[in-house]
């Protein structure tokens, strides 16, 4: 669950409020989508919302955030990337580069918190059974198609088992087949209970996942 | 690696042993034309070096003082060579994060070697884009100059920009957590390995202080 | 982990990477004795610090030199990782001092003090240069090297400082020349110790000249350095500079150097 109680942000060095006084709410389960032209707009939004404003990028925040229930500022980031997942319009900035496989790709969370080897493996399993991508688990994550790979990127934030999910354009640079397959998921997900905050220009595909759509 | 060290420290016969060394196990183990390759790219150099100091041997350079130094990079070079031509860049990352180098570490030279062969690729643009105005072999180099900076400064300002997007993704991946890394595997190490780690680990110590007490004594 | 150590980690490879492209293109394109292979060593230098610098100039060199396969791998780079860090740890310096924050519509003082650097490091180069040849043979070509290299510096400052108002761009070719300086100084042991005085490339025919002319190992290849180092390193620290200035601010900020990079309120977002 996500609330923005009257949050504002404006990026570090910056003079001008990038997101002005913005109240939400997202429930457990839900999927809410974001729309609008302002494509900066939307990025800020989502980034307020998961914490990585401003915990990982600085600036300033005023209002609060919330992410069930923690305020994101007294949080720090691997403990945001628990509770709330982030999958940006870019998919190959998104992989680490560091591994051979897709499997190890995933594990990759996971194994960062030093977890035991076992529930490692069952994390990345069930991460990679949740987006549909179990096929892919061999494969050099750099010889993917954009889709493929958003699939990849989206089951190693999933592997880290956050509640919450922020999706910022995740399809824009996908051909429609693509598109599918990421939707898909998002809608496999708020199945099981993840609360999605979901940012797109596709009206169409907003309308297929998303109970309701908040105009920028 | 302690080969290099003892090839620069002492030179001469012991990096011409070194070479060899090096030589037979990299034919053992089909890596033998990368070291070749290797050797050849310092060919330039060598020539270049022979050349100069016989005919000018003037303050310090001679034939002598040529053949010493190419000796000393040769025995410098192939080992290294060898040691990254045999190992793949993953497994010797794992193995060093297994002896406790830390993640950070790890993260930096295995993200820097994925991050190669993308920056050659944008550079090679570059030089495409430069060749397209034909300014390779006809433009003065002023041209050449003003033509080439405008078209390397987005590559900079690209590479800073990616820099952003690529630490938001790795925080979202708990990449800052506290404490050991799990990892998920463990390269092989057997008993034959560890003793030879640790001769080899003297063998380097005591080739060092002798060098050292050589020149001192000199 | 603090905030801006996760930050350093990414762009240090990224630097890396910056470094060995432009290093193995640039030069063979322009065909001048400009490498530019030390444009990520300055900005990570100027950005999070000499630490980092330093370590992202040793990695490259090692990387390029040992790691990479044929046809990138280019083992003579190996030897001067040593140079490498020097050029990091510089920049670092340059960016804790200000040098790289730039300064449109200087006021006087700045601009006094701009000359007055740009006056120091043209002593700092005859020293080097009046140190560096030993044998009288030698004394008209370092001469006119030498007179070469301070006036072209001297001009080039008086016209960004006038006819441009742009003091920090001064104070960047002086640190661009000091750090060339520096690189050449080390350079030069490296070189006669391990490659027997020569680099392989066209520039050897400098070296050769130099030695025909009755100067020493050390000497000959402290000149050749003293001649394609501080271009290459003023260049490379100019074009760091101007990157710099385009960025916006929010990119910037955050870096460890980032509040001595920008101004409140100069730039826009």
């Amino acid at each position: 669950m996500i609330v923005l109680d009257e949050a504002a942000y404006r990026y570090p060095g910056s003079s001008a409020w990038a997101l002005p006084p913005t109240s939400l709410e997202l429930r457990p389960g839900e999927v809410v989508g974001v729309s609008g032209a302002n494509e900066r707009g939307k990025t800020t939004l989502c980034i307020v919302a998961a914490g990585l404003a401003p915990v990982t990028i600085g600036g300033e925040l005023r209002g609060r955030v919330l992410i069930d229930g923690r305020r994101t500022v007294e949080l720090a980031g691997h403990e945001l990337a628990q509770r709330c997942g982030v999958l940006f319009d870019n998919p190959s900035v998104q992989l680490t580069g560091l591994h051979r496989t897709v499997y190890e790709e995933v594990a990759f969370g996971p194994c960062n918190l030093g977890l035991p080897a076992g529930e490692v493996h069952q994390r990345t399993r069930s991460a990679l059974d949740l987006v549909a991508a179990e096929h892919l688990a061999g494969r050099h994550p750099g010889h993917l198609s954009g889709g493929e790979t958003q699939l990849v990127v989206l089951a190693g934030l999933l592997a880290l088992r956050p509640a919450n999910l922020v999706l910022d354009e995740p399809t824009s640079r996908l051909d429609p087949e693509r598109s599918l397959l990421v939707a898909d998921a998002i809608a496999r997900l708020a199945g099981t209970g993840v609360s999605v905050l979901l940012a797109e220009h596709d009206e169409e595909l907003l309308a297929r996942v998303c109970r309701r759509v908040i105009e920028l | 690696m302690t080969g290099a060290a003892l090839s620069l420290a002492w030179g001469g016969w012991v990096a011409v042993g070194v070479a060899l060394l090096t030589a037979l196990a990299a034919l053992r183990a089909g890596r033998i034309r990368r070291l070749a390759v290797a050797a050849l790219a310092l060919a330039p150099v060598a020539a270049s070096s022979l050349l100069i100091n016989a005919l000018l041997p003037a303050g310090g350079g001679g034939l002598t003082t040529a053949v010493a130094a190419l000796l000393r990079l040769l025995g410098a070079t192939l080992p290294l060579t060898l040691l990254f031509a045999t190992t793949e860049a993953p497994d010797l990352l794992s193995d060093l994060e297994a002896r406790g180098a830390g993640r950070r570490a790890v993260f930096v030279l295995g993200a820097a070697l994925a991050a190669v062969p993308r920056a050659q690729a944008r550079a090679v643009d570059v030089i495409e884009a430069q060749r397209a105005r034909g300014l390779d072999t006809e433009g003065s180099w002023r041209r050449r100059l003003h033509g080439m900076l405008p078209l390397i400064t987005p590559l900079i300002i690209g590479s800073l920009a990616e820099v952003e997007d690529r630490t938001m993704a790795l925080e979202v991946r708990a990449f800052g957590a506290p404490g050991r890394r799990t990892l998920l595997h463990q390269p092989p190490d057997s008993r034959g390995q560890q003793v030879a780690r640790w001769a080899t680990a003297a063998l380097l110590v005591l080739g060092l202080a002798a060098r050292a007490v050589a020149v001192a004594i000199r | 982990m603090p905030r801006s150590a996760t930050r350093t980690l990414v762009l240090m490879p990224v630097a890396i990477a910056l470094n060995i492209a432009l290093g193995s293109t640039v030069q063979q394109a322009l065909k001048l004795p400009i490498y530019l292979d030390s444009v990520g060593t300055v900005l990570t230098g100027v950005l999070a610090g000499p630490l980092a610098g330093a370590a992202t100039g040793v990695l490259t060199n090692l990387i390029w030199a040992y790691v990479l396969p044929p046809p990138l791998q280019a083992p003579t780079a190996g030897p001067f990782a040593i140079t490498a860090a020097a050029i990091g740890l510089l920049a670092g310096l340059w960016g804790w001092l200000g040098v790289f924050r730039s300064r449109r519509a200087a006021d006087p003082p700045s601009l006094l003090f701009a000359l007055g650097a740009a006056v120091a490091v043209a002593l700092v180069i005859a020293y080097t240069f009046s140190r560096a040849y030993t044998h009288p043979g030698a004394i008209n070509v370092s001469e006119l090297v030498f007179v070469a290299v301070v006036t072209v510096f001297i001009l080039v400052a008086a016209w960004l400082l006038f006819a441009r108002r742009d003091a920090g761009a001064v104070l960047v070719l002086a640190a661009g020349l000091v750090t060339g300086l520096v690189a050449a100084l080390i350079s030069a042991p490296i070189a006669a110790f391990v490659f027997g005085g020569v680099t392989g490339s066209g520039v050897d025919l400098i070296v050769a000249g130099f030695r025909t002319a009755g100067l020493g190992l050390y000497q000959a290849t402290l000149q050749q350095g003293l001649l394609s180092d501080p271009l290459d390193k003023v260049i490379t620290c100019l074009l760091v500079f101007l990157v710099l200035a385009a960025m916006p601010r929010r990119l910037l900020a955050r870096y460890p150097n980032g509040d001595r990079l920008v101004r409140s309120g100069s730039l826009p977002d």
